[in-house]
């Protein structure tokens, strides 16, 4: 054997983990037979050392010498003890064997990376246990609904065409040299419809989507997992039935009742949840009529009498959100949830316009403790005006210097061939999480945020 | 300035007032031009609103000064300092200056920052060397764990610190964070 085969031997003998070993101890039942243990030396103690395994940990007395941080065996067995006057059964190593040391100073700060955090932090565990059984409750809840998993490129020629998104971009090289660009998505929406052309009904989707430009944010990650889902032959009204169903489907599982506690604000998300139009909230919350927010003139001014900085070239859309921002979103969804819907038309670029009324868009988001959830729509599926308005999308990215690329023919084209009326959403897997499991900072959702790579 | 020019503990005016960036982060880039939502704290009153700006806006810096001080005491309210130009005397409250108050050395040179001729904070260096003055040899159960025990430095504040870490040594503690660096010496 080589000298490194001696210093990291390939097999453990391991026969027990540390749970079952303590369960014995605590029940008064003797363990008679030899116990091989591993797992990692967390602490040095007066006389002995805490080991860890995945199961949990346990003070180990020890006569010799160990290193913290080191991957051991350890033969334990029980032995009776008497520790500060009492007698004790208590775990005692005869012989440890390193399996892997630890060749680095074995310090943790609350700083340090999420994977070496976890050694220590056990509520980080806990989470990422609870990400693990989320994500599969998710696919329960849509497989019980009869919706087919799908799966679609996270690379791909055109990305969306949002003017505010920020795509990452890539190079194909083929064998011959040559290069194209390429970009990832910043969601899988144009792919999943062309899967509702092709005839499949109910589709859902987990999946990374990338957003270039959003750091340094507790609620945004440049790499994140978005879940989106469309129902065909289907509109908005019961893509927020999904939703509230949904969310509190999950709640129940994990939590053992339909209550989110986030931040110390409780919210019930019992369904049905209440709705409010946008036109509503502005009225309610920050004291705008109708007939002011529907014209842009009027929403100017009546904006600017409020004292934000606003002048004859302040598009709609930035006047909306200086004040929903401001006046309405940290207000909304305590108690309970609410489903925030009829978007101003301008403002939904891929959903339907109201039959009833031409100036708004058939577009909801969700809201829980002032956290945006989702964003869906009664999908637009007139080929025409869809191009027309990523044209004018393309416009606004032209302007606002971003980075120019084509409208994506192919899904136009998709659309052309006929595609039924459909409702969708897109749902930020970690943002849920984070609300069912009151975690505040997405970096602490995920094994690898952006902080850490 | 701008919405990007925001850092941590500047002070900007803002609907006539003087404010202190404790926190901020970007909100919603998905569905309008990006915004970034400001935690600010009033420097009169200390009470801290929520504000998100948009990228682009116009907002206006205050004026800062540095002055250095010297740290006479804590009177268990109040910390206790002096100008060492002007030799005036004044006071900060225990709730302004936080957990800095842990790397302060009674008689110490500190360095405090004014705006308005308010004292509104106390900029430290980001790394400071302190000499432990206990340092426990062994630990019981869990609080030895993750390689790190409890020291208290010469301040008397208590460190997170590796096992190795000994009475006498000196460490490098992070001002910002509280956590150990390095050893010092």
């Amino acid at each position: 054997m080589t000298e490194n085969g001696k210093k990291y031997p390939a097999v453990t003998g391991r026969n027990m983990m540390i749970a079952e070993i303590k369960n014995g101890l605590f029940s008064g039942v003797q363990n008679p037979g030899k116990a091989l243990l591993a797992g990692r030396v967390i602490g040095i103690l007066d006389g002995g050392f805490v080991l860890q395994d995945e199961s949990g940990r346990t003070d180990v007395y020890y006569n010799g010498q160990v290193n913290a941080g080191d991957i051991l065996e350890v033969e334990a067995g029980m032995e009776k003890r008497t520790i500060e006057g009492k007698e004790m059964t208590v775990c005692a190593a005869k012989n440890v064997r390193v399996l892997a040391p630890c060749t680095a100073d074995f310090f943790i700060r609350p700083s340090d990376l999420n994977y070496k955090k976890m050694i220590v932090d056990l509520s980080f565990r806990e989470r990422m246990i609870a990400r693990g059984r989320l994500i599969e409750s998710i696919r329960n809840f849509f497989g019980g609904e009869n919706f087919l998993e799908v799966e679609t490129p996270q690379m791909v020629r055109l990305p969306g065409m949002e003017p505010h998104l920020s795509p990452f971009k890539t190079q194909l090289i083929d064998q011959a040299g040559s290069r194209t660009d390429m970009y990832l998505i910043t969601s899988p929406e144009y792919a999943m419809k062309k899967i509702l052309v092709g005839g499949t009904e109910k589709i859902f989707q987990i999946c990374k989507s990338f957003r270039n430009k959003e750091t340094d944010s507790e609620l945004h990650n440049p790499e994140f997992t978005l879940l989106e889902w469309y129902r065909a032959y289907a509109s908005y009204l019961e893509i927020m039935e999904d939703t509230e169903k949904l969310v509190e489907n999950l709640t129940v599982k994990e939590n053992g009742r339909a209550e989110i506690n986030y931040k110390g604000n409780k919210v019930d998300v019992l369904v049905p949840w209440p709705r409010k139009r946008v036109k509503d909230l502005f009225k309610e919350y920050a004291g705008i009529d109708f007939a002011e927010f529907e014209e842009v003139e009027s929403f100017r001014a009546a904006v600017k009498k409020k004292g934000y900085d606003v002048d004859e070239t302040t598009l709609y859309e930035d006047l909306f959100y200086m004040v929903f921002l401001n006046e309405i979103e940290p207000k909304l969804g305590f108690g309970r949830p609410v489903i925030v819907h009829e978007y101003p038309a301008q403002m939904a670029a891929l959903s339907k316009k109201c039959a009833d009324d031409e100036r708004y868009a058939e577009r909801f988001e969700a809201y829980i403790a002032g956290v945006e959830l989702c964003n869906g729509y009664t999908e637009l599926n007139d080929p025409a005006e869809q191009s027309a308005r990523l044209e004018a999308e393309r416009g606004q990215r032209l302007k606002a210097g971003a980075d120019d690329y084509a409208v994506d023919q192919s899904f136009v084209g998709a659309l052309e061939f006929g595609m039924p009326p459909s409702g969708g959403n897109a749902l930020g897997v970690e943002r849920l999480m984070m609300l069912i499991t009151d975690t505040a900072d997405i970096r602490d959702m995920m094994f690898f945020p952006l902080r850490d790579l | 300035m701008q919405t990007s020019d925001f850092r941590k503990g500047l002070p900007i005016r803002y609907n006539g007032e003087t404010y202190i960036i404790t926190n901020y982060q970007f909100v919603s880039p998905g569905k309008g031009s990006a915004f970034t939502r400001a935690k600010l704290k009033n420097v009169k009153t200390l009470k801290v609103v929520e504000v998100s700006f948009r990228s682009g806006e116009q907002i206006e810096e205050a004026n800062m000064e540095y002055k250095k001080c010297q740290y006479m005491y804590n009177d268990g309210t109040d910390y206790n300092f002096m100008d060492n130009s002007s030799y005036e005397q004044f006071t900060m409250s225990n709730a302004m200056i936080g957990d800095q108050g842990d790397y302060m050395m009674d008689g110490g040179d500190v360095t405090i920052v004014f705006v308005d001729n308010l004292p509104v904070g106390l900029q430290l260096p980001p790394k400071m060397d302190f000499k432990v003055i206990d340092a426990p040899p062994g630990n019981k159960g869990d609080t030895a764990t993750g390689g790190s025990k409890q020291v208290t430095i010469e301040t008397g504040a208590k460190v997170n610190a590796p096992l190795f870490i000994k009475e006498g040594d000196k460490i490098r503690v992070n001002t910002d964070t509280g956590e150990y660096v390095e050893k010092a010496n």
